[in-house]
């Protein structure tokens, strides 16, 4: 089919019709996208309604199927949009953020800089020590003043290499976060990095979802500046707490050619937030990762072992980059002549990876097993 | 993309891929609509579409430009002469495909990096074909994990394959004129370049489409 026949394609107007809609809904302003596709649902139920009053059942099938799941779509953004909230209109707010950690923590800077940062961390004193929130007047969010008390009894123990610190009395802070973790799904998307190399301490920037800045205010609130400062190796699915000042992402200047605002609200995220070195870290729950993600995190620590046992320096970093997708460790000279040759699509974990798994199996199918299940499963 | 094809693949219908693009492409806005929006979708997209719509017209365009069929009928020996064929072909595929990628994505790239790299075209012929074979080597290399001299003897070649990556990227990337820098460059470009790009490339079926309207307006007068 010659170029120029696209456009006769019932496939390609649909999506034609949808961006348009799609960009009428994001320069409209707000949210109205949802709202748009709502409406392209109930016009679409109303056509198929007069298709069946035609009797033309074919394409009143059609038709209903695809206004059914405009509406559903449309439901689901509506339910999506998020309302005014005191916290939305502030630019700094002081709160606590409490939340999974979802992604690899990403350190910016070279692996040298990375193990100095580790051995800090590691000769951090607070090794054992309890903290005692006094009796404290607060104020809470609806106006209610409320006392209050606890104790936090902080210890590090050993577990393998890895230093892991683990909150072990039951706090009065800890327990309304576990309740406050039950009731919804906070997420924190969190990044470690190093300012720069004079900065010696660890620092990091979290986005958070906005449910869990709504929710936590309060508990920020409740409890003041009671918690324990903790350092340790921030894992994938470790629960933690970080109180530090957010910004919100509304003060952020807008730039042509990446909005950074529009990119950050696309991930769901609200607020940022620099913490310096007195923002507080704690961990609240050692990570508890389900049976996939547990095997994922292990394959993945097995393969880099593998990789740093049997290669130099440069080449396992990049080797790391081409099969889990981790730049970090890739030299700022080495990512500029990726970036200056035009490669740098191959460092993106991409269908050429599933493309390759997907090839294993299908090459496995002529070593006499059935070829239609190597086939499938390769699909 | 994947999983629209695969559907397709499995449902056996007429394997056009350019709905399966396009149903993928109304199931992720259906998902996510902001993700228009995002560099990630448009280039993939905008590449995929490119590949699908023009790599066969390239591709033999290229192979007749090369007069590649010539190549067939040498002096050479038989076996030889398949051998070379194959690779031949192979190159030939491989430029086009990068060819066709880029010609959609070309002007994202300079509007979002404010610069495109020439390079890129050539580069992308020899080291996507390293990065596959290490990347198949080193996922091959974690199945044979359990033999220390099955890894030694694999690792030799991954090594081997990973050190000529990196040098002749930066072999390439320091060539002149390799990578060209615009500046900021407004929305502008997408303006002229798309309808340019169409006039060019589908003169005759515009043509024909024009006087297809025309005979049916003077038809309809008559």
């Amino acid at each position: 089919m010659s170029g120029f026949m696209v456009f006769k394609l019932p496939s390609f107007k649909i999506l034609i019709l949808f961006m348009t809609g799609i960009f009428m809904g994001k320069y409209l302003g707000g949210q109205a996208y949802a709202y748009w596709v709502t409406g392209f649902g109930l016009v679409s139920l109303g056509i198929s309604l007069l298709l069946y009053r035609l009797g033309k059942k074919p394409a009143f099938n059609i038709l209903i199927a695809l206004s059914l799941t405009f509406l559903l779509m449309g439901y689901y953004h509506i339910r999506q949009i998020k309302p005014s909230n005191h916290l939305s209109q502030k630019n700094e707010v002081f709160v606590a953020f409490y939340g999974k950690v979802i992604s690899y923590p990403k350190l910016k800077t070279k692996k040298s800089r990375f193990s100095h940062c580790k051995k800090q961390l590691l000769e951090t004193p607070f090794q054992r020590q309890e903290y005692l929130i006094e009796a404290k007047e607060v104020q809470l969010r609806s106006g209610e003043i409320k006392t209050v008390t606890g104790t936090i009894l902080v210890k590090s123990k050993s577990l393998g290499r890895k230093l892991v610190q683990q909150i072990e009395a039951e706090s009065f802070e800890r327990f309304v976060l576990k309740k406050l973790s039950k009731d919804s799904a906070h997420r924190i998307v969190l990044n470690c990095y190093q300012k720069d190399s004079k900065q010696r301490y660890y620092k990091l920037k979290h986005g958070l979802k906005y449910d869990a800045v709504h929710k936590l205010h309060e508990v920020i609130e409740s409890i003041g500046d009671g918690s324990p400062l903790l350092y340790k190796e921030i894992e994938m699915g470790d629960w933690v707490t970080i109180q530090s000042k957010a910004r919100s992402i509304q003060g952020i200047k807008p730039c042509p050619q990446f909005d950074y605002r529009e990119y950050l609200s696309h991930a769901g995220i609200d607020y940022i937030s620099y913490p310096n070195s007195s923002a507080w870290i704690t961990l609240a729950e050692v990570s508890h990762l389900n049976g996939i993600e547990k095997w994922a995190k292990n394959s993945r620590e097995h393969l880099i072992g593998l990789y740093n046992r049997w290669l130099p320096d440069q080449e396992r970093d990049l080797i790391k980059g081409l099969i889990l997708g981790a730049k970090e460790g890739l030299s700022e000279e080495t990512l500029e002549s990726f970036q200056r040759s035009g490669i740098s699509h191959i460092l993106a974990v991409s269908g050429l990876h599933v493309a390759l798994i997907g090839a294993y199996l299908y090459f496995w199918g002529y070593s006499g097993f059935p070829r239609n299940i190597y086939s499938s499963l390769s699909v | 993309m994947f999983y629209s094809g695969a559907i397709v693949v499995v449902l056996d219908r007429d394997r056009h891929y350019l709905n399966a693009l396009f149903l993928s492409g109304i199931i992720i806005l259906f998902y996510d609509p902001l993700s228009l929006f995002t560099l990630g979708f448009q280039l993939s997209f905008l590449a995929t579409l490119g590949i699908l719509l023009y790599f066969t017209r390239f591709n033999d365009c290229l192979l007749n430009f090369l007069k590649y069929k010539e190549l067939r009928e040498s002096v050479l020996p038989l076996r030889l002469n398949l051998i070379l064929s194959w690779l031949v072909r192979r190159m030939i595929s491989l430029l086009a495909l990068t060819l066709t990628a880029q010609i959609l994505i070309g002007p994202l790239l300079v509007y979002h990096f404010g610069g495109y790299s020439l390079i890129s075209i050539v580069s992308n012929i020899f080291i996507v074909v390293l990065a596959q074979g290490a990347v198949a080597l080193a996922l091959f290399i974690a199945l044979v994990s359990f033999s220390n001299y099955l890894i030694d003897i694999y690792s030799a070649s991954l090594l081997a394959i990973l050190k000529s990556l990196i040098g002749l990227s930066d072999y390439l990337s320091h060539l002149p004129f390799a990578y060209i820098n615009f500046g900021e460059i407004g929305g502008w470009i997408f303006w002229i370049y798309y309808p340019l790009l169409l006039a060019v490339l589908h003169f005759k079926g515009i043509l024909s489409w024009l006087g297809h309207e025309i005979m049916i307006y003077q038809k309809g007068l008559s």
